[in-house]
C-alpha cells in the first residue's frame, strides 16, 4: 500500500515523524508538502497530480524534488493542515456568537439591544453553515473535494483522509494580541464549545469526500491550544535533509512527537498496524 | 383652433410615448419628487425591492444595511439566510399592513412568544420565517434574535432618510384573535393553519392608503422629515386565494396597490412614486421583461427600470451604452439573480 500524504507548513510534523519512524505505519508514504497556497495549484490533469503555477512548481520541486504524482500510483491520500483549523470558528466569534455558547446565558441585556457588546446574535444553523462553508474554502476543503473527485473519476476508489491542522501553542498566551480571539473565548468559558462545534463543523463539511481525524485529545491544553510537550521543537517545513526549527514565538506549529500520534490515527483509519 | 393636446409632450400620447418608444429605455415616465442625492436609504417591501436596493447599492447610493453578515460567508449562503437583501433582516414585506407591524414592532421592542412557528421539532420567527432556511433550535432563539433584530431596524430608521417600499400583495393572513398578519399563511413554510383562528383578508384601495398614513407617520416619528418612494412589484401572484382567478386577483391588487401609492404621492410632497410597475409590464415590452414562468422579472426588466430610476435620479446617465457601467448590466449574473420570495412555496407544481 502506498499514500500520498500533502499539506503546507503543518505536514513537516508529521514528516519529521515518519522520517524518524517510518515502521509506524506499515506502507510506503510520500510526502508532497508546500508552503502558503502552493498547493492551490495542485491539481489533477489526465491522472496526474502536479502544481501548475510557476511559483508552485518552484516551491514543490525545492521541497520535494519532484512534481508530478500520479492518482493509479497512490491507495490514499491524506491533507494535513492547510487551513482545516479552529482558526475558522474563531473568526466567527470575532464578529457573533449564537445562543449555544455558554457566556450567551450572561448576555441577557445585550439579546435585548441593551448595549452594543462588539459582537451580533446569529442562529447557531446560520453559525453552523457559515462555519461549514469556510471549511470547504480553505486551501484544505478544497483540495479534500478535489482529491476525492480524481479518486472517483480515476475509478481507483483511493480513500482521501483530511487532518485537521493542530490548535496553537499554550505558549501563545505570552501575546494576547496575536491570539486575542483564543484567549477571549477562553475567558469567557465558550472555549470548549467552540472547539467542539468546529469539531462537528469540520466532520459535517468534509464527510462527503474524506475520512476527518480531529486532533488527540490527549495533545490539547484547555479546549483550544496545544499543549507545550506537542508544539515545542516544531520543525519547519524544508528540503530534504534539513531540519529547521521554528523560532520559539511560532506557536502555530506541532512537533514530530505530535506528527506521531496523527501518523497512529492514520494508519488506524486505514486498518494499517505499525510495521513489524 | 388650439386644444390642450396640442402643446403636450410626445409622452403624453400613446403612440410616441408608448408604442414608437424603447421599452428598455423609457423617457420622462418618472420625474423624481423626492431627490436621493447623497441621502441615506433603506430598502424593504416584496421581492422586487431586492433589485431595487442592489441596484442603488450598485448605482453607490448610501443604501443602509442595519444587519450585514457579521461574519465571512458566502454570496449565496448569506443571500439564503435573509442578509443584504433588504436594509435589515426582516425578509420580504409583502404588503401594508406587515410594514406598520414592523414599524411599530421596531418602536416598542415587541416580540410575542406566540408569533414562533414549529415544523419538524425546528422554530421559525412567523414574522420573517423566510430568513433562517433551516429553522431555529428553539423557541427561545427565535425570540431573542427577534429582540435583536427589532432593536437594529429601529436604529437604522433612526437614520434613514429616504424609505423606499416596495408595495407587493394585498391579500394578507391575519390572525383573527390578534389582528396580526403574516408574512405568508400559517402551515406553508411552518406552523399550522387553524382555519378558526387564521383568515385571508384581501385589502381595499383606503385600507391601503390608510396603512401607507400610519406608517409614514410611525416613519416620521424614527427621523423627522425621513422621506418616502413608493413602487409597485410588477411580479404577479403566485396565487390567490380570494376565490377567483389570479390573473383577475393579480389585476386587482396591483390596481389598488398602483391607486393608493398614488394617492399616496399626490397627498404628500414628501412621499414620491416610481412607475417600476409600468416600466415591466408595459405592453411595448410584448412580455419580455418576464421570465419562462410569466413571473420572475428577467435581468434586462430589472435594468430597464433601474435605469429610469438612476437616470432620473441623476445617479446614472439615461442611455443604455453608457449606463451599462452603474446599472445593472443584463450580462451581469448579478443583476437576474432570483429575488428570494417565499411566496413561490404556494405552488405546488413549482418543482
Amino acid at each position: 500500500m502506498r499514500g500520498l500524504v500533502l499539506g503546507n507548513s503543518h505536514i513537516a510534523a508529521l514528516k519529521a515523524a515518519h522520517r524518524r519512524d517510518p515502521g509506524r505505519i506499515s506502507c510506503t508514504v510520500d510526502f508532497a508538502g508546500g508552503h502558503g497556497d502552493t498547493l492551490a495549484s495542485f491539481t489533477e490533469d489526465g491522472g496526474v497530480f502536479a502544481a501548475r503555477e510557476p511559483a508552485a512548481r518552484d516551491n514543490m520541486m525545492r521541497l520535494n524534488g519532484r512534481l508530478d504524482y500520479l492518482v493509479e500510483d497512490y491507495d490514499f491520500f491524506v491533507i494535513t493542515g492547510c487551513g482545516l483549523s479552529v482558526f475558522n470558528a474563531i473568526a466567527l466569534y470575532r464578529g457573533a456568537r449564537h445562543l449555544g455558547l455558554p457566556s450567551m446565558a450572561r448576555a441577557e441585556a445585550a439579546l435585548k439591544g441593551a448595549d452594543d457588546p462588539g459582537w451580533r446574535l446569529v442562529s447557531r444553523a446560520n453559525w453552523d453553515a457559515a462555519l461549514r462553508a469556510a471549511i470547504l474554502g480553505t486551501l484544505g476543503g478544497r483540495l479534500v473535494k478535489r482529491l476525492a473527485q480524481a479518486a472517483e473519476r480515476g475509478g481507483g476508489g483511493q480513500k482521501v483522509i483530511a487532518v485537521v491542522q493542530p490548535r496553537p501553542s499554550e505558549l501563545c498566551r505570552a501575546e494576547p494580541r496575536r491570539f486575542a480571539g483564543f484567549l477571549r473565548a477562553e475567558v469567557s468559558g465558550d472555549d470548549a464549545a467552540l472547539a467542539a462545534g468546529f469539531e462537528a463543523a469540520v466532520q459535517a463539511a468534509l464527510a462527503p469526500f474524506a475520512t476527518v481525524l480531529i486532533q488527540p485529545g490527549n495533545t490539547c491544553a484547555g479546549a483550544l491550544f496545544t499543549a507545550v510537550a506537542y508544539s515545542a521543537g516544531s520543525l519547519r517545513l524544508a528540503p530534504e535533509g534539513e531540519a529547521v526549527p521554528h523560532p520559539p514565538t511560532d506557536f502555530l506549529h506541532a512537533n514530530p512527537d505530535y506528527g506521531a500520534l496523527v501518523i497512529d490515527q492514520i494508519a488506524a483509519a486505514l486498518s494499517l498496524r505499525p510495521a513489524a | 383652433m388650439t386644444h390642450p393636446y396640442d402643446a403636450l409632450d410626445d409622452t403624453a400620447f400613446w403612440r410616441t410615448g408608448v408604442a414608437a418608444a424603447d421599452p428598455a429605455a423609457m423617457h420622462g415616465i418618472y420625474v423624481p419628487k423626492v431627490r436621493i442625492g447623497g441621502a441615506h436609504v433603506a430598502t424593504a417591501g416584496s421581492c422586487f425591492a431586492q433589485h431595487v436596493g442592489r441596484a442603488l447599492r450598485q448605482a453607490g447610493v448610501a443604501v443602509l444595511d442595519a444587519e450585514p453578515p457579521p461574519f465571512a460567508m458566502p454570496d449565496d449562503l448569506a443571500r439564503r439566510f435573509g442578509y443584504g437583501l433588504f436594509s435589515a433582516r426582516y425578509g420580504n414585506v409583502y404588503s401594508v399592513l406587515q410594514l406598520e407591524q414592523l414599524l411599530e414592532d421596531a418602536r416598542t421592542g415587541r416580540v410575542d412568544p406566540a408569533e414562533v412557528w414549529e415544523r419538524d421539532g425546528r422554530f421559525f420567527d412567523a414574522m420573517r420565517p423566510g430568513v433562517e432556511p433551516d429553522g431555529l433550535d428553539s423557541p427561545e432563539e427565535a425570540l431573542a434574535l427577534r429582540h435583536d433584530h427589532l432593536a437594529r431596524v429601529a436604529a437604522m430608521l433612526a437614520q434613514t432618510e429616504i424609505f423606499v417600499f416596495t408595495l407587493g400583495l394585498t391579500e394578507v393572513w391575519t390572525d383573527r384573535l390578534t389582528g396580526r398578519a403574516y408574512p405568508l399563511c400559517p402551515g406553508i413554510v411552518a406552523g399550522r393553519f387553524d382555519p378558526a383562528r387564521h383568515r385571508l383578508h384581501n385589502m381595499t384601495m383606503p385600507e391601503v392608503v390608510a396603512g401607507l398614513k400610519r406608517a409614514r407617520a410611525r416613519l416620521l416619528d424614527f427621523r423627522p422629515g425621513m422621506r418616502m418612494i413608493l413602487t409597485v412589484s410588477p411580479v404577479p401572484l403566485t396565487a390567490t386565494a380570494a376565490g377567483g382567478h389570479v390573473l383577475a386577483a393579480t389585476t386587482w391588487s396591483k390596481a389598488v396597490l398602483r391607486a393608493a401609492a398614488g394617492e399616496m404621492a399626490a397627498e404628500f410632497a414628501d412621499v414620491d412614486y416610481f412607475p417600476s410597475y409600468e416600466i415591466v409590464t408595459n405592453p411595448a415590452a410584448q412580455g419580455r421583461f418576464f421570465g419562462p414562468n410569466l413571473r420572475s422579472v428577467t435581468a434586462e426588466g430589472v435594468t430597464a427600470v433601474m435605469r429610469v430610476f438612476l437616470a432620473a435620479q441623476g445617479l446614472a446617465e439615461a442611455e443604455p451604452a453608457r449606463a451599462a457601467t452603474s446599472v445593472p448590466d443584463p450580462d451581469d449574473p448579478e443583476a437576474g439573480q432570483e429575488a428570494i420570495c417565499e411566496d413561490i412555496l404556494l405552488d405546488p407544481g413549482r418543482g
